[in-house]
């Protein structure tokens, strides 16, 4: 065939103008996020059956075919994001929930450590003038301002606890829906691959949908020869192929997740809170109970030694058993208070025994309780700050992984420009290879058969 | 490495976000003049500020009780010298009376001088301060006039305790006990002695006279020996005082120490992230140059 270079020049064109489409589609989505840039694999087309023996009318040419149009990702910059991103979402959740918890004492400089200041205080006024109604009864609003600071630290707690457990309930429903959509993603990838597709931006939707996944739950992610995608926690699937799991949450502390009744042990966001509001917290809420046991019994077995202004012996100061109940004897009265010790109203030694017992006796463990009081308030901010920094490393870390990433995956506008430029000159090209043979035709066709 | 659009506007972004923070960080140190606003802020400089507030309000605190007992033992001193010069006078007239040469007009005027002085003494015995009795321990009043004018004990020997520093407390009050000789046997105490010197005086029985002079002359050293007592607490309580007032203020330097803001420092640190940010703001109007698109026409 003669003039064959008609549809040669003619997939040249369209070679040339599938390559600036996907161009297009690649500037367009420069600042996708989940975008991953795409190129035109060209192949020469099955050139022609040549004559045996004639190497003149050998294979020809027949122009240019478009093999494929392919996703440039690279698969190991995704697994080391993934496995930051896993790291630094259950960093983030700790950083986030100690924070919650940092100032579980109160402002600071006008918190616990400060009420037990001023109970003390109010022990020493009282030594001062025993006979005085108000000094007693600044004793017991002290005492109650002290009890109400450690009521308040445990109730911080559980509001903490509440929050994490809620947190985790939205998660696991953001989690759930991830999931379902990989399973129909990847339903649909594998129906395009079968049937010879390139479901390139179906792909992009995955991998967004498993970048979230991963820093939800640090999910283990294996893909398929079919091209579907499966995810696993421990050894449990969440997705399998085309069927997904459905996580469930406890939604209350104790906090946990599982998938038909099996706990799962994750990683990532969900199980950074897992982790914190069950082993952080009740810590935390232990040490609180120990505080508030160890004032009552101080503040109690001096106070018990002592005789009130109306000649009560024997009484205790603080009730409750726990954080969360200590509270001063609602029933004791300013005359109750025991501050003799000889049974005089006159004498306030009794008061000066007992702020002498809580200052210098040991209350918690082997620590006076202000001692143990400050060093909860030091080890709570402690481990908030050192949380805090983990995020940050975890966050810069990730931050390296996503721009490693983006400078493979991401669009380079100048190279799709390039890209452009060099497909117009080809389009023209090809254009020009058309006219040529149009001109040769016209040769052809009008002027010799006249 | 490839640059892509994405990556530069990555990098761009988090580049002006961490120079904004801390241009913030060191905004907020400047206009809140604290280092520490949260304990988390620096755990262990948190620790060591509660640390130096929880000593300091205990020192307040012993502070405010020595200055209470100074005003006790202070109002103590003077009433025990009151009581020391009378004894003095007491003791001048036992010697006179006891001289025998006298008249009876100046026998009773001794003796009526000493009746005085006894009630007068008794007074004292009985001083309050704010409404405590300075020498009856825990009792309303330290002396109790019976019928005949007999004056008898009637503290309960209450230790009115101060605490003036962490180790020291101190007991403020004398007993009227030991300051009036009731320790020493019936009849010995200082009032009977009086009764029985203006008796003595009265009846001109010089050798009875001799005899309470004697007594008396115990019973001085006995309120000299509650004024040295008073004197070397006082004393103790005073250096705790001092020992108080140069911790408070070294306490008061450390804490400030740890949770103030050096200001000086402060600024330069907040002009050094405002310039930061400045050069970031710079860097981001370069990184987003002209792409090839402005070229090609």
């Amino acid at each position: 065939m003669a003039f064959s270079s008609l549809t040669i020049g003619a997939s040249g064109l369209y070679a040339a103008q599938r390559a600036v489409e996907v161009a297009a589609h690649n500037v367009a989505n420069a600042n996708n996020e989940a975008f991953t840039r795409q190129r035109v694999t060209l192949q020469s087309a099955l050139p022609t059956p040549g004559t045996a023996g004639m190497r003149g009318d050998g294979d020809r040419g027949t122009g240019v075919a478009i093999l494929d149009i392919t996703r440039l990702r690279d698969r190991l910059a995704d697994v080391s994001y993934r496995a930051e991103a896993s790291i630094s979402g259950a960093a983030d959740a700790r950083a986030g929930t100690l924070a919650r918890a940092d100032s579980l004492l109160g402002t600071f400089g006008d918190g616990a450590p400060e009420s037990l200041s001023s109970f003390l205080a109010a022990w020493n006024q009282l030594s001062l003038t025993p006979d005085d109604a108000s000094a007693r009864a600044s004793v017991l609003a002290a005492g109650q301002r002290l009890a109400e600071g450690i009521n308040g630290a445990a109730q911080q707690l559980t509001t903490v606890g509440h929050e994490v457990a809620l947190r985790v309930t939205d998660d696991v429903d953001e989690l759930n829906g991830l999931l379902t959509s990989v399973a129909k993603l990847n339903y649909e990838i594998v129906k395009a691959s079968t049937s010879d597709r390139s479901p390139n931006d179906l792909l992009d939707q995955r991998d967004a949908a498993l970048d979230r996944i991963s820093q939800l739950t640090g999910a283990k992610m294996d893909p398929q020869a079919d091209g579907s995608v499966n995810i696993s926690v421990g050894g449990v699937d969440l997705v399998n192929g085309i069927t997904a799991s459905t996580v469930a949450t406890s939604g209350t502390e104790p906090v946990t997740v599982s998938v038909n009744g099996s706990t799962l042990a994750m990683g990532g966001e969900i199980g950074g809170y897992v982790a914190t509001v069950g082993v952080d917290l009740p810590a935390y809420r232990a040490q609180l109970d120990a505080l508030a046991v160890g004032l009552r019994d101080a503040v109690n077995a001096a106070h018990r030694a002592g005789t009130g202004a109306d000649g009560s012996t024997g009484r205790d100061f603080f009730v409750g058993t726990d954080a969360v109940s200590l509270a001063v004897d609602p029933t004791l009265t300013g005359d109750g208070v025991a501050a003799s010790a000889s049974g005089a109203t006159a004498d306030g030694n009794n008061a000066l025994t007992i702020a002498t017992a809580l200052r210098q006796g040991v209350a918690v463990g082997t620590q006076t309780f202000g001692d143990a009081l400050r060093s909860f308030g030091g080890r709570v901010a402690q481990a908030s700050t050192d949380a805090t920094r983990n995020a940050r490393t975890a966050q810069a870390s990730l931050a390296a992984a996503q721009t490693a990433r983006s400078s493979l995956n991401g669009v380079s506008v100048d190279e799709e420009m390039v890209d452009l430029v060099k497909f117009q000159h080809s389009y023209e090209a090809a254009a020009r290879v058309i006219s040529v043979a149009d001109s040769m035709l016209d040769k052809l066709i009008n002027e010799m058969v006249r | 490495m490839r640059v892509s659009s994405l990556s530069t506007y990555l990098t761009t972004t988090r580049g002006l976000g961490t120079a904004l923070e801390r241009v913030q960080q060191e905004q907020q140190k400047v206009a809140g003049g604290k280092s520490l606003t949260r304990w988390s802020d620096d755990p262990a400089a948190g620790s060591a500020a509660e640390r130096y507030r929880s000593e300091e309000a205990d020192w307040t605190t012993y502070q405010r009780s020595g200055n209470d007992a100074l005003a006790w033992l202070g109002t103590a001193d003077g009433t025990l010298q009151s009581m020391s010069s009378i004894m003095t006078r007491v003791k001048e007239l036992a010697v006179s009376a006891a001289s025998g040469s006298l008249t009876a007009a100046s026998r009773e005027a001794i003796a009526s001088e000493v009746d005085q002085l006894r009630d007068q003494l008794r007074d004292l015995g009985n001083t309050t301060h704010l409404g405590r009795s300075l020498f009856g321990g825990f009792a309303q009043s330290a002396l109790a006039t019976g019928a005949g004018g007999v004056v008898s004990y009637a503290g309960d020997g209450g230790q009115v305790q101060r605490q003036v520093s962490p180790t020291i407390t101190v007991a403020v009050n004398v007993d009227a006990k030991d300051v009036f000789g009731f320790t020493a046997g019936a009849g010995q105490d200082v009032f009977s002695q009086l009764t029985d010197l203006a008796a003595a005086a009265r009846s001109g029985n010089t050798a009875a006279a001799a005899t309470a002079q004697t007594t008396l002359e115990a019973r001085h050293s006995d309120i000299l020996k509650g004024l040295s007592q008073v004197g070397a607490v006082t004393n103790r309580v005073e250096v705790a005082q001092s020992t108080g007032s140069a911790a408070l203020q070294d306490l008061a330097t450390r804490r400030s120490d740890v949770e103030d803001v050096d200001l000086a420092d402060a600024v330069v640190k907040l002009s050094s992230a405002q310039a930061g940010y400045t050069a970031a703001l710079g860097a981001a109007s370069r990184a987003n140059l002209p792409s090839l698109a402005d070229f090609l026409r």
